[in-house]
């Protein structure tokens, strides 16, 4: 093949890389972590949250002297412990993603293993909380401030449980080697979902137990 | 004479060979780097626990003031960052995401803040019947 032809035609695929490169779009699905799907999911969610946040802030509003007590009545020992359990389990959650990266999956699934654990634990915990305030006398009735919290931490405990289940399947998915140190956006995007989770905790919990 | 023999065919043909070469391997599925070390997330991960116990000593012992709802909502802020540039790691991702995730987290509490500072003005604000 004459050298010059060659030439011309890397020419061309050089200056449409070039191109490409400089026209840039307005989602970049590489720089997405996981995938877009669950970006929509989380900000969904984080749209649920934030209705719940406007919520406690007009109802703090109007009812000032049921928020400043609230908290008092409230375990403390149970939200810092479900606080402190969540941050642990995403950082055993980023624990794993690295063991993945690193190629080495079965200590990725034991690290995995612990978020699980994590998860299981805020559900006793949370459990425990619910029935100390029933023994106290505590329900979703007593006032506008138990209402709130009732909804909000109730909610948030569901999303525990759809973040549970999206590691178990991450689990499922590493054991059996669709997730490799190469191919694992699955797994981000389950993390992502698992951070967005623990990072709405961070806010419900001072809200919640310690703002009086 | 044959092809090594003329020059200047050569330094063609290994001037596009090298181009070619440079679009295979930018083209290629590239390995992904070895991560060197997570040291860095277990320092996070004790931060982020003491932040949090700080948060908890908060609401036992300190008096409501301005200063601990700043505080609170400053720790509420520096977690979510931790967090948002570190375990999620969203820094190099899309600026989108980066900049939304970031404003969520400096929106609520600023908001807090301001609910805590003017609760009179703000049922004032929204109240549909003047």
């Amino acid at each position: 093949m004459n050298v010059q032809v060659i030439d011309t035609v890397i020419a061309d695929e050089v200056s449409d890389e070039i191109a490409e490169e400089n026209v840039k779009p307005f989602f970049d699905s590489k720089t997405i972590p996981g995938n877009p799907a669950i970006w929509v999911g989380i900000f969904s969610e984080l749209t649920e949250f934030a209705l719940f946040f406007v919520i406690y802030f007009l109802a703090r509003a109007h009812y000032p002297a049921e928020f400043e007590e609230g908290p008092l009545h409230l375990h403390t020992l149970a939200g810092t412990l479900n606080t402190l359990v969540l941050i642990s389990s995403s950082y055993f959650l980023v624990k794993g993603i690295f063991s993945l990266r690193n190629d080495r999956p079965n200590i990725a699934v034991r690290w995995l293993s612990l978020t699980l654990f994590c998860g299981a634990c805020y559900f006793a915990i949370k459990l425990w909380e619910y029935q100390w305030n029933t023994a106290a006398g505590i329900d979703i009735n007593t006032n506008k401030f138990f209402a709130v919290y009732y909804y909000t931490t109730f909610n948030h405990l569901l999303h525990v449980g759809w973040g549970s289940l999206g590691i178990i399947w991450s689990i499922s998915q590493i054991k059996s080697g669709n997730f490799t140190a190469d191919n694992h956006s699955g797994l981000i995007a389950a993390a992502c979902y698992w951070h967005m989770i623990d990072l709405a905790w961070i806010v419900i919990f001072p809200l919640l137990y310690v703002i009086q | 004479m044959t092809h090594s023999e003329n020059p200047s065919i050569s330094i063609d043909s290994n001037h596009s060979i090298n181009k070619l070469s440079a679009i295979l391997e930018t083209e290629a599925p590239r390995e992904p780097k070895p991560q060197k070390s997570s040291r860095h997330l277990d320092i996070l991960w004790l931060c982020l626990m003491i932040l949090t116990i700080i948060n908890a000593a908060i609401a036992e012992q300190a008096e409501p003031s301005f200063l601990v709802t700043l505080i609170i909502c400053s720790i509420i802020v520096l977690k979510a960052r931790l967090v948002i540039d570190y375990f999620m790691e969203l820094k190099g991702a899309s600026p989108y995401i980066y900049h939304l995730m970031n404003a969520y987290f400096y929106v609520f509490p600023v908001l807090a803040l301001f609910v805590w500072l003017y609760p009179e003005q703000l049922v004032e604000l929204i109240q549909l019947v003047p």
